[in-house]
């Protein structure tokens, strides 16, 4: 081996490889308990609840996969290919449930079906119990759809008309077309959306724990805390982690699907439809956003409208602040560090940087209290350390420094969402020719060059995309704040949830709009990032356009 | 290196934040009472002694997990939680310290605090039978153990297993019947549940407003809560409701507590017994009873109107530290029963 | 100019390169063809530094700059690459792709040279298009002038033209070796069209499995094989059974021939003999007999496939005026300029 250049490099992916340890060290300490042994209440979780468990968690995962599925796919379809009226607007209003936590939305249906409720009361009509199985999964294909929308809409909108001319000379119908040949050429995009939205429901606790379904994710913590074996909950995170990874590999063979598939050529032209076609259709498509936005959002209004005043105290700004602080240092953190590794390993594929890239998606996998209490034992461990070493040295001790400030609901913060620029950023640099990288590298660019002027002003849309979609995420996450926030200190989420949580909704509703409404800004950028690339960004280097403007 | 200025930036951030406090007297309360029934009382004792309090809130699990995780470095003074499993469970993680106080032996009967002083009750919270006087006869109705009989098949609304009060209430009937009672009771009952546990007690009343069922096992300061709500369609449920207490011909009705503790590695283990001694006083046992409709632990201390109207009750005198023990057995036993 | 010097590449544990050593004088355009996965697009990016070698040494003006203990990062080779899929940089304009080489020169001297360059590919004035703008062989242009700009020692090309169609790959690898020519710079081609490389290069390497089995003049690796895979795979000539008849003599199915043998092989050895569409000439005075299997019409040329007597197939390139249709009998004669035996295996 030549000195130098291989030897510097294999320092740097050992590094690299010990900062993914470390971000995914919360998770592997809870995962890790499997070493340990099966726990001796094992048998009794099998011969009870653990069957249950996993029915229900299957089922919830197969009922929302299908509804985000076909919400989020029919609509980006739609957006993509069709004008009708309202189009413009509808585009990004399909985003809004995006800025919802599931738990909220939960809550607030209840709230909204209840005999008391609003539209009972309204429609003078008896309205079904949303709480159950069914009901949980109507309210995270509501908030979750976006996810797929998101994905399958970049998509749709990229596809050639090639394909689908091809298809029309073999005599395809609209409906043969779409199901043969746009919804296949998208089905990478679009298995990675659902991933996501696969690992939000199987790891969500709040909403499930209201309506009573029990699940993996809350077999968890009643194992945990009910049962006080922390090595059986830990065993049964182990079981959710397997289906996350098994998930996150069947995304990465999407992906890599979609490096050979795509045809070259120019987007489909949109068809305008008829205003007695359109309006029915945009109709239909409001009603997801209806039902997973507005409807919730005037809700909470409602119920906030008397105590509107407390938008302006102090206490509220402060919650206000704290949260936005939380979400932008998160988002920053989780897109730096994202970008480090994929970038890293797009340089140099080795396997220390390949299985970093890899573990940095695993905080994604777990419950968040899950997740929290795995950051407390690292954190307070390091910490603990630090104040055995300067105590030796005979300095003053720090305290605790990581454990006990807002870095721990970061870093948590951080650790959980890590995932989605990893994959986002990815992709994004995996749609970029790894000739532009020898290119640049052999007009004299170093690596730090190559990073500046050729990844970071083609990953643009990714990265803007990645760290909006992790502040919606962060603002939103509710137990790492919970369980890792310094004394005094509070977010909008845990407020809201602690008012919720008692049945206090209408005094949740206020920091809960607060949620909805900070989550909408970034949402309503998101959109901007998705506009059709113009002319400074398009993402291949070989353009479409050089099969027609060849002048022969 | 960008990207390590943002971590450090954000670090110092959270330094600054973190750092506010200066060098004053102040002591450092981890809580599972939620902010909103606990922040007032706290204010108040700040007011009145010019010490700072620090607090943290959260689920008593994780904060137990918390404290054992800082470990020497904890700095926790005084942990609060809403039931005496949490208690004794952080106790048998040696996280708190016994303590020794006459105003606090003066003030909670032994019964509900533990012997050697690693804590102390605050509040007493009854599970109790809430029923449509229209449709049961408080005649039909004795003890919890009854509820598994057959005239209640399809009539009874309770929460889920998951829920800590249902694992205290049923760790006491261990306690009392027996583990092979016990479960048989526990078939017996979900057997008789007219829908699968969902939401919290809240709901359980609503369901028997809305007719789902004819009685629900509740804690009292949630039937207090809707009657005493802002809206008039819950107030009206709520008080559309009657309270039986069960077992009143023998032990009593099943009770639980809010409690506190001094933590093992208190840095201000003297303020903390002080803040605990103000929590017992009668001024914060009346805030308990008029802000969320518990019962002081002390009997005589004057309640509100509304839990004068639940009547007067005999509660079960089984030591506290019974419910934490059999906590896990309890959560078996309902797992086996199939009590969702 | 540029030396390989018995350069080996494994990738996990299988090779990819083996021992492959060749010399490029100063101005001198070389081209590697074989078969795809020869290793030839392997051998480019180790001369430009994307690739580890596993032994042997890469030196550019006798400075190694890979083996011996040395290793240069790609950024400081100063090797420019014009790369099959063209990768230019689409977030940028024609103009800043061009200067990417040139940065932390004067703005001014950027510009200028920006200029010369647009010039020297003729397209001038088009410095502010974004590259989704032009036309394909537009960006191929600019792909050259972007690796020239900097003044490379040396300049790699993978397979430029092979994203192009036909008409417009013969028009740009014409001006690519004009430009090459005038600017006097040393290049290294990889193509695996044989009649690109002939064209456009001084030295013709063939690769084959990994191996570089000959490094010469277009002229002799046509005309003197130094392999048999070479002989098969350059000229679309066949190999014909013969055996060895006396000294510099093979008797095969279209006769006794003269030439230089291979060393080392005995009276009556059974060898192969090279024969090339143009070394069989239809003659009606010819001495054998063959019959036409198939005829390709070529324009000034037609191919044809003759099958003789003892069903041996060969194939024939004539003037396009002999119509000779399938399945009549024709003359030949043979034309061979010289003998290219190979000793059977």
């Amino acid at each position: 081996m030549p000195p130098g250049f291989p030897g510097r490099v294999r320092v740097r992916s050992w590094l690299l490889l010990s900062l993914a340890l470390a971000l995914a060290a919360p998770v592997l300490v809870v995962a890790g308990s499997w070493l340990a042994g099966a726990s001796p209440n094992w048998a009794h979780l099998r011969a009870t609840v653990l069957p249950d468990y996993a029915r229900l968690s299957l089922l919830l995962a197969a009922g929302t996969g299908l509804g985000t599925l076909v919400i989020g796919v029919g609509a980006a379809w739609a957006v993509a290919r069709l004008r009708f009226p309202g189009h413009g607007v509808l585009e990004w209003a399909l985003l809004l449930p995006l800025a919802c936590p599931a738990y909220l939305i939960a809550y607030t249906w209840t709230g909204l079906l209840a005999s008391e409720g609003a539209l009972q009361q309204a429609l003078a009509v008896s309205l079904p119990d949303i709480r159950g199985p069914a009901g949980a999964v109507a309210m995270f294909t509501l908030v979750l759809y976006p996810y797929v929308y998101l994905m399958a809409r970049a998509a749709f909108v990229g596809q050639s008309a090639l394909a689908q001319e091809v298809a029309r000379t073999l005599g395809a119908g609209p409906w043969r077309r779409f199901f043969r040949v746009a919804l296949p050429l998208a089905r990478p995009a679009i298995v990675a959306g659902l991933a996501l939205v696969l690992m939000e429901t199987l790891a969500d606790y709040g909403t499930v724990a209201y309506f009573g379904v029990p699940t993996l994710s809350t077999g968890i913590y009643r194992t945990w805390f009910g049962l006080g074996d922390r090595l059986a909950a830990a065993q049964l995170a182990g079981v959710l982690l397997v289906a996350m990874v098994a998930l996150l590999w069947v995304e990465r063979r999407a992906r890599q699907q979609r490096r050979i598939a795509g045809a070259d050529g120019p987007p489909a032209p949109p068809r305008v439809l008829t205003r007695a076609r359109g309006l029915p259709l945009a109709a239909l498509l409001w009603l997801p956003v209806v039902f997973g936005f507005l409807l919730p959002a005037l809700q909470l209004a409602a119920w906030s409208l008397p105590r509107w005043r407390g938008l302006l105290a102090p206490d509220f700004l402060r919650l206000l602040g704290t949260s936005l602080l939380i979400a932008g240092c998160t988002a920053a953190a989780a897109t730096a560090l994202g970008l480090l590794l994929v970038w890293a390993r797009r340089l140099h594929a080795d396997r220390p940087r390949r299985l970093a890239a890899r573990l940095a998606g695993f905080g994604y996998a777990v419950p968040g209290t899950v997740l929290a209490v795995g950051v407390v034992i690292v954190l307070a461990s390091v910490d603990r350390g630090l104040n055995g070493l300067l105590a030796g040295l005979g300095l003053p001790r720090p305290g605790l420094l990581f454990s006990g400030t807002l870095f721990a609901v970061i870093f948590a913060c951080t650790v959980r969402f890590l995932t989605i620029p990893v994959q986002g950023l990815d992709a994004g640099l995996q749609a970029l020719s790894p000739n532009l990288d020898s290119a640049a590298r052999s007009l004299g660019r170093r690596p730090p060059g190559l990073l500046r002027h050729v990844h970071l002003p083609l990953l643009r849309v990714p990265l803007a995309t990645s760290a909006l979609l992790v502040f919606v995420d962060t603002l939103k996450e509710l137990p790492a704040a919970l369980v890792l926030r310094p004394f005094n200190t509070n977010t909008l989420a845990v407020r809201a949830f602690e008012l919720a949580s008692d049945e206090r909704l209408a005094d949740a509703a206020l920091p809960a709009l607060a949620i909805l409404l900070a989550g909408v800004v970034p949402v309503l950028l998101l959109t901007r990032s998705m506009r059709p690339a113009g002319q400074a960004t398009p993402v291949d280097a070989r353009s479409p356009v050089e099969s027609h403007a060849d002048p022969r | 290196m960008r990207r390590f200025g943002l971590l450090a930036s954000a670090l110092s951030a959270a330094l600054v934040l973190a750092g506010c406090g200066s060098p004053k007297e102040e002591v450092n309360v981890y809580s599972a009472r939620k902010e909103a029934l606990i922040k007032p009382l706290l204010d108040r004792y700040t007011e009145q002694t010019g010490v700072t309090v620090n607090l943290i809130t959260g689920s008593a699990d994780a904060l137990v997990e918390r404290m054992k995780a800082e470990g020497e470095h904890s700095p926790a003074d005084l942990l609060v939680t809403v039931d005496a499993g949490r208690l004794y469970r952080a106790q048998q993680e040696d996280l708190l310290a016994p303590t020794r106080s006459d105003e606090l032996d003066r003030q909670v009967p032994p019964a509900l605090r533990e012997p050697e002083g690693h804590w102390f009750g605050l509040s007493v919270r009854g599970r109790v039978i809430v029923y449509a006087p229209d449709r049961v006869d408080p005649a039909n109705l004795s003890t919890y153990e009854a509820l598994a009989d057959e005239q209640w098949a399809d009539r009874i609304c309770i929460r889920s297993s998951d829920n800590i009060y249902n694992q205290s209430l049923v760790a006491s009937l261990i306690a009392h019947d027996g583990e092979a009672a016990t479960q048989q009771w526990a078939e017996g009952l979900v057997a008789n549940m007219a829908r699968d546990p969902v939401g919290g007690d809240r709901d359980q009343i609503k369901a028997v407003a809305a007719g789902e069922c004819d009685l629900a096992v509740v804690n009292t300061y949630y039937l207090g809560m809707m009657q005493a709500a802002e809206d008039a369609a819950t107030r009206d449920i709520g008080n559309r409701m009657a309270v039986f207490w069960p077992n009143q011909d023998g032990r009593g009705a099943h009770v639980n507590i809010s409690g506190a503790g001094v933590a093992t590695n208190a840095p201000n283990p003297d303020k903390a017994v002080e803040l605990l001694e103000f929590l017992v006083s009668d001024e914060s046992q009346q805030w308990y009873a008029e802000t969320n409709h518990e019962y002081p632990v002390r009997p005589g201390v004057p309640v509100s109107e509304r839990l004068r109207s639940w009547g007067k009750f005999k509660q079960d005198d089984l030591p506290l530290v019974k419910l934490g023990e059999l906590n896990a057995e309890a959560v078996k036993v309902m797992d086996r029963a199939g009590w969702k | 100019m540029l030396t390989l010097d018995d350069l080996s590449l494994r990738f996990q544990h299988q090779p990819v390169l083996e021992t492959v050593s060749l010399t490029l004088e100063e101005g001198r355009i070389g081209c590697l063809i074989g078969p795809s996965g020869c290793g030839k697009t392997s051998l480019l990016r180790l001369i430009a530094g994307f690739l580890t070698p596993s032994a042997g040494r890469v030196a550019l003006h006798g400075d190694t700059v890979a083996g011996a203990g040395r290793w240069v990062t790609p950024e400081a080779r100063r090797v420019g690459m014009v790369f099959q899929d063209i990768a230019l940089f689409p977030h940028l304009d024609v103009a800043a792709n061009i200067a990417f080489g040139l940065h932390g020169q004067p703005a001014a001297r950027q510009r200028q040279r920006v200029e010369e360059l647009l010039a020297l590919v003729g397209l001038p004035g088009l410095g502010g298009r974004y590259p989704h703008q032009l036309s394909g062989g537009q960006q191929q242009r600019v792909a050259l002038a972007r690796a020239l700009a900097p003044r490379p020692r040396l300049l790699l090309l993978d397979e430029p033209f092979s994203a192009l169609d036909a008409e417009l790959r013969e028009q740009i690898s014409r001006d690519v070796r004009h430009i090459l020519r005038r600017e006097g710079i040393t290049a290294l081609f990889v193509t695996h069209d044989q009649n690109e490389a002939f064209a456009l290069a001084d030295q013709v390497g063939v690769m084959s499995e990994g191996r570089l089995l000959q490094w010469d003049t277009p002229y002799r690796v046509y005309h003197r094989p130094a392999h048999r895979f070479v002989a098969d795979f350059i000229g679309g000539g066949v190999l014909i059974p013969g055996r060895v008849s006396g000294p510099r003599r093979v008797e095969t199915a279209l006769g006794e021939l003269g030439g230089d043998l291979p060393d080392g092989v005995a009276d009556g050895a059974p060898v192969d003999v090279l024969l090339r569409p143009d070394d069989l000439v239809i003659d009606d005075a010819g001495p054998r007999r063959a019959r036409v299997v198939e005829r390709v019409f070529r324009g000034a040329r037609m191919l044809y496939t003759l099958e003789l007597d003892n069903g041996q197939r060969l194939p024939c390139l004539a003037p396009s005026h002999h119509a000779h249709e399938e399945g009549t009998g024709v003359a030949v004669r043979l034309d061979l300029e010289h003998l290219v035996v190979f000793a059977r295996v």
